[in-house]
């Protein structure tokens, strides 16, 4: 199980962008995050990914503090993939930064072998974003953020994508965290819905 | 009546030092953009979407070879005439945010392009485009970096109204939106489309897409598949004629949600 609790964030002083949030996610749940573009969604995300620091609260897996060094096991996936890695790096180099996939997995996330040669600029949004999000699936990792990842994509590589996640997500239990706009995406993926409103959590039918 | 004919483009690009290699990014692409319509080109990324966008007002790189015919109002489109209209008759509002000028304020640059477009008052049109839009008083006068990724959109939708273009290609607008910025940027293409102009509307984003469109033109692997009325996307896709046309429709997550078995997907690749 992953909690927040309590948390308060913000950037400027004085101003809170999340206030006193608390949230649970279990292993093997989804759960949808919705709510107005600045309202927040994007930070409470980073933050349980821990790219953020709260202000106040405090975050917790089964109980205990979430490392500091190492493998996080709640991973970010961001909506921009070109935004997400080395432009330097061919993608061979970038998907196994932190881990291998093997050639099956690769094949299931519909990463073509002849991309592992090129460098991020010479794939397509969507192709990219599949490198990124399976370079995120490391062994250790147990909780995704997953922040707008399909948003950029067309509908068949969009509904491909999340099928590949949904596949990889229920053999290992991941928790999900699914941050988007789309109603009609969310009722699909998600047991569960939050919406984000002036800094706090409301349920969304 | 703006016209592609059986476009194809090819990109040379080096392979190591000496070996030269082309690679086709367009092999058949074919649409018509009449006055007064809206017509939205959708497909996936990579398809060559925003390839085409760029062969319509002459904006290519360097490094591609075209084939195929442009024609506009009966008139071959080539390139000195794509010059000559190109931000006076031929508008493009561009993907990247990159394209706005980092040093200018936005409002500043909104007024260069009704300038641009011949505006008897270049900045009360650009205020008037921009107000439009939502975008009045301090979010007007801001710098590009002190845009959100939704108000860059709009500014770049303000300059292409601004000019008054007669017809103007749309790509990617809405990306990055939020629902209600995406439903007043779409919206507004729209009201555009309404008044006249001829509106290309480049998106992956079918499901929005089909609010506002008269056609769409469905596009894959750099080939324009089939136009169809907006419609014809309804129910399960009877009504459309190519089996990715009605894979992408039954991909909808309000649909099937189904990517096509892996066997339709070699037929369709």
């Amino acid at each position: 199980m992953l909690e927040a609790c309590d948390v308060t964030v913000g950037y400027r002083r004085g101003e809170s962008v999340l206030r006193g949030i608390s949230l649970q996610l279990a292993a093997g749940e989804w759960l949808g995050l919705s709510g107005a573009s600045g309202s927040g969604k994007s930070t409470l995300g980073r933050v349980l990914a821990g790219h953020l620091a709260p202000r106040r609260g405090s975050l917790r897996l089964d109980g205990t503090a979430l490392p500091r060094r190492g493998l996080h096991p709640v991973q970010w996936l961001p909506q921009v993939p070109e935004l997400a890695v080395n432009p330097r790096w061919r993608i061979g180099r970038v998907l196994n930064e932190a881990w291998s996939p093997s050639a099956a997995q690769r094949r299931r996330f519909g990463i073509d072998d002849a991309w592992l040669e090129r460098y991020p600029h010479e794939l397509s949004g969507g192709e990219l974003q599949r490198v990124v999000v399976l370079r995120g699936l490391a062994p250790g990792v147990r909780y995704l953020i997953a922040d707008e990842i399909t948003s950029m994509l067309d509908a068949i590589t969009q509904a491909a994508l999340w099928q590949a996640l949904g596949e990889e997500a229920q053999a290992r239990r991941l928790g999900v965290l699914v941050i988007g706009h789309d109603p009609a995406l969310l009722q699909r993926l998600c047991q569960h819905r939050v919406r984000l409103e002036q800094g706090q959590l409301f349920a969304s039918s | 009546m703006l016209e592609i004919r059986q476009l194809a483009l090819d990109f040379l690009r080096y392979r190591g030092l000496w070996r030269r290699e082309t690679v086709t990014c367009l092999r058949d692409v074919s649409l018509t953009l009449a006055r007064g319509e809206l017509h939205a080109v959708v497909g996936a990324s990579g398809a060559g979407k925003s390839l085409m966008a760029q062969a319509l007002i002459g904006l290519l790189p360097g490094n591609t070879r075209r084939r195929g015919e442009l024609w506009l109002d009966g008139e071959p489109l080539d390139a000195a005439r794509q010059a000559a209209l190109r931000g006076k008759r031929l508008a493009l509002i561009p993907q990247s945010l990159a394209a706005l000028d980092p040093l200018v304020r936005s409002h500043r640059q909104v007024a260069w392009a009704a300038q641009r477009g011949g505006a008897a008052a270049p900045r009360a049109a650009a205020e008037r485009a921009m107000a439009q839009l939502g975008l009045v008083g301090d979010s007007a006068r801001r710098y590009p970096h002190q845009l959100s990724g939704g108000m860059a959109r709009r500014v770049l939708l303000a300059m292409a109204t601004a000019g008054n273009a007669e017809w103007l290609i749309a790509d990617e607008p809405s990306v990055g939106l939020d629902p209600q910025q995406r439903d007043g940027v779409l919206d507004q293409l729209r009201r555009v489309a309404d008044t006249g102009k001829g509106v290309l509307l480049i998106t992956h984003d079918l499901r929005h897409a089909l609010r506002v469109a008269d056609r769409v033109t469905v596009f894959h692997a750099g080939t324009t598949l089939e136009t169809a009325p907006a419609t014809a996307f309804h129910g399960r896709g009877e009504a459309l004629a190519s089996d990715y046309a009605r894979a992408l429709w039954r991909a909808l997550p309000d649909n099937d949600f189904a990517r096509p078995a892996a066997r339709e997907a070699t037929q369709l690749a």
